[in-house]
């Protein structure tokens, strides 16, 4: 495992420096049925393809992060705080 | 809201480096800096300044004062009049540096500019200067020392003088900014204190083959600190 | 040194003379060595073949590390040099009888022989010893103040060149004047790859290489081996020790783009006798002769044909040497010889040599491409298999594309199925295995390879494969494409251990008081990257568990204290901070009162605990937070997680290593502290979970009434820098109280008296609340918070397991943490945590049994060195359960 994470304000970093925080998921209002809390804490895509994934810089700016990851290739395509108000894309030269 | 004054005591016990004793054992000369206990040389500060310019030099720094700047809204351009530092850590927090001769005026600008804050977007200080130890690595050698610990490019256009970044070193989170001195390449080190003694071990051995030495503060005057 | 003085070093006791820039290898061959090893299996004698540090014929040991190859390792005064894989000597080796019995161990022979446990533990010492190659280096001794054996280095670089011959200088060359950064890797001491061995080549190479060396844009890693190109174009690279360097190293490099300029490498042929000593690569006799001016052999004869095989019996005739033929492949019978090369065999005649020069297949050095992604693919025009599809961002430049390839031998070669005809030399693996393991079904390349081990010893298939994929070819009657190559892995070329997990840099943390615990005798035990006090050996007549009675009894008696450092410390600060502690903990703290303290547990959505501590409420907005030692981090990035979107004013700040926090506590304790400071710290005026600030000793403290040891106490939170000073102030005020300093061993032993769970220790990955005993931590009543869905289910689901007390009813006997709770012989549960309380006088401790054994009183079967031994369940706590002593 040696892919990048383009850190938001560190820039591109080792996927070392951070933690891996598992599927981006919707929490269910309070009050869901148990079928909804049910999937919520144990059911995963775990898809191949295209994954949405949180991500703490660690050993760096120590903040929350999305990464958008092809998990065939293990490439972070982009990340961005869950804010939406900084990203940056990896720049691969890929389409 | 202000706390930066929380562990500003006007009372004679003396502030312990966490490396106090590690410069001791190395044959540090002590003396006294502003309640601090100090290795003011090892020896000779005039050959201890002349080994850092010709290849790198380590020295303690955890002495000076810090403080944790935090806003929701924090103006990432902030900045301090005089020798304060405005490390950005992240959205919203920032590492305050200074000597610690402008200590307490720094500490009344972030007082003032907290009390100032608007109403609907507080600031919040507080001195954390015993949360982080503080290492400074001058000399022409401090970048291939650098190499040896982190992950960092380390290149003039990706760390400018004034610029940070932070890292880990063998899995522990550092700070890294770089602040030269006259005409020579140096770099701050904050680590967690409790880190203090390991990172300097670990310091000193990266450094072994560059034949890094320790320097102190009589040294560090010699190099052109403030 | 002066650049042309000679020196020597060691090979078995006698000083070897060595001129500079001379390998090893080189300068024993120039003395006369020329058996260099023993091979693996038949301990055959073998000698130089490729000078290139390819092939595993002059793996050695050099100054007690194993397995150099010495063929390319610069010669250094003093080293020594001894030899590895023989028994007892090169040049005599009473296991060469071995390939006498080799009928007895054919391929696969100790899968087959050795199918019974037994039998396999008794000889597998010996084929260990026998088959290794080599002794590992002694234990890292610890090294203080000296650099480490071992150490890393980080590069960012635009480009990474790997290769340093005409295309690799070339390639950086052209980077540096696009403005980039460049890295060139060269797995040699000199630039220049080939060019250094050509003569008419040698201005070109001087020219290059200054050029190189004068650009400051381009760095120069020599002796270095790229071993794996990683995703996002991280380079694995091993640095040997060379001039001026002695340290072994590895650098990690990034790179934005990646260029492999790393040429061909040269593969020998199959025929009887093919590994002799005397038989060498003509690659490797170019090395010897225009590297270090030594000529192989007086009388050659020369395996090849075409261009090549003329410019080398030119180089050997021009070197002094006769050429005495020159033999196309397909005519080659055998080498003969015992031991040494003394002719070669063809149909019709037999000529005398003493050296067999083979122009081996030319291989693209195309592993890094391959193991990056890219393929593989045949060419019969060029007979080699050339890379294809490169992955973005990777190029590949000169030989290695194979634009200047043609075939040595017709693809499938022609070889006798022989036990002498060795295709793979780190391994001893001859056509007549590969026929053999062909013919037992292994009829495939990946499999083939795993059976045989063919291409896995250290040369990482350089030799082999290509031989090992004709001669499956042919067995199978497939073409070399179908049959195709093996995938690519790192590490390629072999990496010390040593050098991958570098120097021992284990993260320490010390708390401000570890000098003051150093001082008064400690034992240190680590708790994560911590250093705690074990107990303190104050007294060296007593034994450990004296000294601990001796810290248990202060306590329970007089007054002890204990450094608590390592417990998480965080400020939690902000206008919401109320809510979101709200949120993430299970308790109600928004309603928490100034000035008091409240236990604290947090649980995951599934409602398993994962961590606890005390919140304390120092002013309206203003949180002060303990943790466990373990999950400090933890927490700090769940609190962060779970203040995402919320828009919350709210500031988290770790700021444990910047206090320093003891623990005063036994019925003398307000007498120790009070002398210490103003603070009233009377029954009524500071309570039970109260807190407060104040000064003690003279400097800036935060007071938490609590009391995880069952006595009344104090936990005292001052900046770090004045904890040394703290520390001994307590001490001297607890001088006519007879205080003590208390380890973590005690600790454990008075809040186990007081049933006081440690989460992770006597909870786990599946433990609740309710099941774990503390079901008033719990508010469910409170507006939604993490777990609360799922703790509302649990709490009405009846529990399966419970978390318990026990007292054992034979005194004299303390489980094991760990050890199985049984009935009627079956595990019905498990203890957590079991010590012998002073006060009890047995055994106590704490477990998970089925929920129907958690009846009060009920009696239970402990496994204590194997026996079960009757212990009582109990509810309540061992000591105090009332708790008045804590109120005191």
């Amino acid at each position: 495992m040696s892919f990048r994470i383009p850190c938001p304000q560190c820039g591109e970093r080792s996927a070392y420096e951070f933690r891996f925080g598992g599927e981006v998921l919707t929490r269910p209002q309070a009050g869901a049925d148990d079928d909804a809390w049910y999937h919520y804490s144990f059911v995963r895509r775990n898809e191949m393809g295209i994954q949405t994934e949180w991500w703490y810089h660690r050993f760096g700016c120590r903040q929350w992060l999305q990464a958008v990851r092809d998990t065939r290739a293990n490439r972070v395509i982009r990340a961005y705080f869950p804010d939406g108000k900084e990203q940056t894309d990896l720049g691969t030269g890929e389409s | 809201m202000t706390m930066s004054n929380s562990s500003a005591v006007q009372n004679p016990v003396r502030r312990r480096s966490p490396l106090a004793e590690t410069l001791e054992a190395l044959g540090a000369k002590l003396g006294d800096a502003h309640d601090w206990d100090v290795a003011l040389s090892f020896g000779s500060p005039n050959e201890e300044a002349e080994a850092v310019r010709q290849s790198v030099g380590l020295t303690d720094l955890s002495r000076i004062p810090k403080f944790d700047l935090r806003a929701r809204n924090l103006d990432p351009a902030f900045a301090l009049d005089g020798d304060a530092r405005v490390w950005r850590q992240r959205r919203g927090q920032s590492l305050v540096t200074c000597s610690p001769e402008s200590r307490a005026s720094v500490a009344a600008q972030l007082d003032h500019y907290a009390a100032s804050a608007a109403e609907s977007s507080p600031v919040y200080v507080s001195d954390v200067t015993p949360v982080y130890a503080a290492l400074l690595l001058a000399g022409p050698r401090g970048a291939a020392v650098i190499r040896k610990l982190a992950d960092l490019d380390l290149s003039g256009e990706a760390l400018p003088n004034l610029a940070c970044t932070q890292t880990g070193i063998h899995h522990v989170y550092a700070l890294v900014a770089r602040e030269d001195l006259p005409s020579l390449r140096a770099y701050l080190i904050f680590t967690g204190r409790e880190y203090a003694e390991w990172l300097w071990e670990t310091v000193m051995h990266a450094g072994h083959e560059f034949g890094m030495q320790p320097f102190g503060s009589q040294a560090h005057e010699i190099l052109g600190a403030s | 040194m002066r650049a042309n003085e000679r020196f020597s070093f060691f090979f078995k006791g006698k000083l070897i003379e060595a001129r500079p820039g001379d390998s090893i290898g080189a300068a024993m061959f120039r003395a006369g060595v020329r058996v260099f090893t023993r091979s693996f299996k038949h301990h055959r004698p073998r000698g130089l073949m490729c000078v290139a540090g390819n092939c595993p014929n002059c793996l050695m040991n050099v100054d007690g590390v194993p397995s150099v190859r010495v063929c390319t390792a610069p010669a250094r005064p003093n080293v020594r040099v001894t030899p590895q894989n023989v028994f007892p000597s090169l040049d005599f080796d009473v296991l060469a009888a071995s390939q006498k019995f080799d009928w007895l161990m054919p391929v696969g022979w100790y899968y087959k022989t050795f199918t019974s446990r037994g039998a396999w533990k008794r000889v597998e010492p010996w084929i260990r010893k026998a088959a290794g190659l080599g002794e590992p280096p002694p234990a890292m001794a610890e090294f203080a103040g000296e650099a480490p054996p071992y150490e890393h280095r980080y590069i960012h670089s635009d480009v990474a060149i790997i290769g340093g011959g005409p295309a690799g200088l070339s390639a950086a060359l052209d980077a540096s004047q696009q403005g980039l950064r460049a890295v060139l890797i060269d797995d040699q001491t000199q630039l220049g790859g080939h060019l250094r061995f050509t003569p008419s080549e040698a201005e070109r190479r001087d020219r290059l290489v200054e050029k190189v060396l004068a650009d400051e844009k381009i760095e120069v890693l020599s002796r270095s081996h790229c071993f794996g190109l990683y995703e996002d174009r991280l380079l694995g690279v091993v640095q040997l020790p060379c001039e001026g360097r002695e340290i072994e190293s590895v650098a990690h490099v990034r790179a934005e783009r990646v260029v492999i300029a790393t040429g061909v490498f040269e593969a020998p042929l199959l025929f009887e006798n093919n590994d002799l000593v005397g038989v060498m690569l003509s690659s490797g006799v170019e090395r010897l002769i225009g590297l270090y001016g030594i000529v192989p052999g007086s009388r050659t004869v020369i395996v090849g044909e075409g261009p090549r095989a003329e410019r080398i019996a030119a180089l050997l005739r021009d070197a002094g040497s006769e050429v005495a033929a020159t033999v196309r492949p397909d005519q080659v019978v055998s080498a003969s010889g015992s031991g040494r090369v003394n002719g070669l065999r063809t149909a019709d005649a037999r000529i005398a040599c003493d050296l067999i020069v083979v122009c081996g297949h030319r291989v693209p050095n195309a592993g890094l491409l391959h193991q990056a992604g890219a393929g593989l693919e045949w060419t019969d025009e060029k007979g080699a298999f050339l890379p294809t599809r490169l992955p973005p961002n990777v190029e590949a430049v000169g030989d290695v594309t194979g634009d200047d390839l043609s075939p040595a031998v017709a693809a499938p070669p022609a070889y006798p199925v022989s036990k002498r005809c060795y295709t793979c030399y780190c391994e001893d693996v001859t056509t007549a295995d590969l026929s053999a393991a062909i013919g037992e079904g292994f009829n495939e390349i990946e499999t083939l390879k795993r059976y045989t081990t063919v291409s896995m010893g250290p040369c990482q298939g350089r030799m082999c494969q290509i031989s090992a994929i004709g001669v499956c070819a042919n067995e199978t009657g497939r073409s070399m494409g179908e049959t195709g190559v093996t995938t690519s892995r790192p590490p390629n070329p072999s990496v010390s251990l040593g050098a991958l997990a570098g120097g021992a840099h284990t993260p320490v943390r010390r708390s401000p008081l570890h000098h003051e615990h150093e001082a008064l005798g400690v034992v240190w035990m680590n708790m994560g990257e911590w250093k705690r006090p074990r107990y303190y050996a104050s007294d060296p007549s007593l034994g450990e568990r004296e000294c601990i009675e001796r810290e248990y009894r202060a306590v329970r008696e007089r007054a002890g204290v204990v450094d608590v450092g390592p417990l998480g410390k965080i400020e939690v600060t902000g206008r919401d901070a109320g809510r979101l502690l709200d949120k993430v903990y299970t308790h109600r703290f928004g309603n928490l009162p100034i000035g008091r303290v409240r236990y604290a547990v947090i649980c995951d959505e599934t409602g398993t605990i994962l961590d606890d501590g005390t919140i304390s409420r120092l002013a309206d907005e203003h949180y002060f937070l303990t943790t466990t030692t373990g999950n400090l981090e933890f927490v700090v990035q769940w609190l962060e997680w779970w203040l995402i979107d919320t828009g919350w004013d709210v500031h988290i700040a770790n700021v444990t290593g910047g206090r320093s926090s003891i623990n005063v506590a036994g019925p003398k304790a307000r007498e120790v502290l009070s002398a210490l400071t103003d603070i009233d710290l009377g029954t009524d005026a500071f309570k039970y979970m109260a807190c407060r600030q104040g000064e003690v000793a003279g400097v800036p403290a935060i007071l938490l009434r609590i009391g995880f040891t069952g006595e009344m106490g104090w936990e005292v939170h001052v900046p770090a820098d004045y904890g040394a000073h703290v520390w001994k102030s307590v001490l001297e005020a607890g001088r006519p109280y007879d205080i003590r300093p208390f380890g973590v061993e005690t600790q454990r032993v008075l809040r186990l008296e007081k049933k006081h769970v440690i989460i992770g220790v006597d909870t786990d990955a599946l433990s609740n609340p309710y099941e774990a005993d503390m079901p008033w931590v719990t508010k469910l009543d409170k507006p939604d918070f993490i777990g609360k869905a799922s703790l509302e289910t649990l709490q009405s689901t009846p529990a399966g397991e419970r978390l318990i007390g026990f007292t054992m009813l034979d005194a004299g006997r303390i489980p094991e943490d760990g050890a199985s709770i049984v009935r009627d012989g079956e595990p019905v549960g498990r203890v957590t945590s079991a010590r012998y309380s002073f006060v009890n006088k047995t055994g106590v401790g704490l477990g998970w049994v089925k929920a129907e054994l958690a009846q009060e009183g009920q009696e239970i079967m402990v496994r204590v060195d194997g026996e079960p031994v009757r212990a009582r369940v109990q509810h309540a706590a061992f000591y105090d359960p009332a708790g008045d002593r804590l109120r005191m």
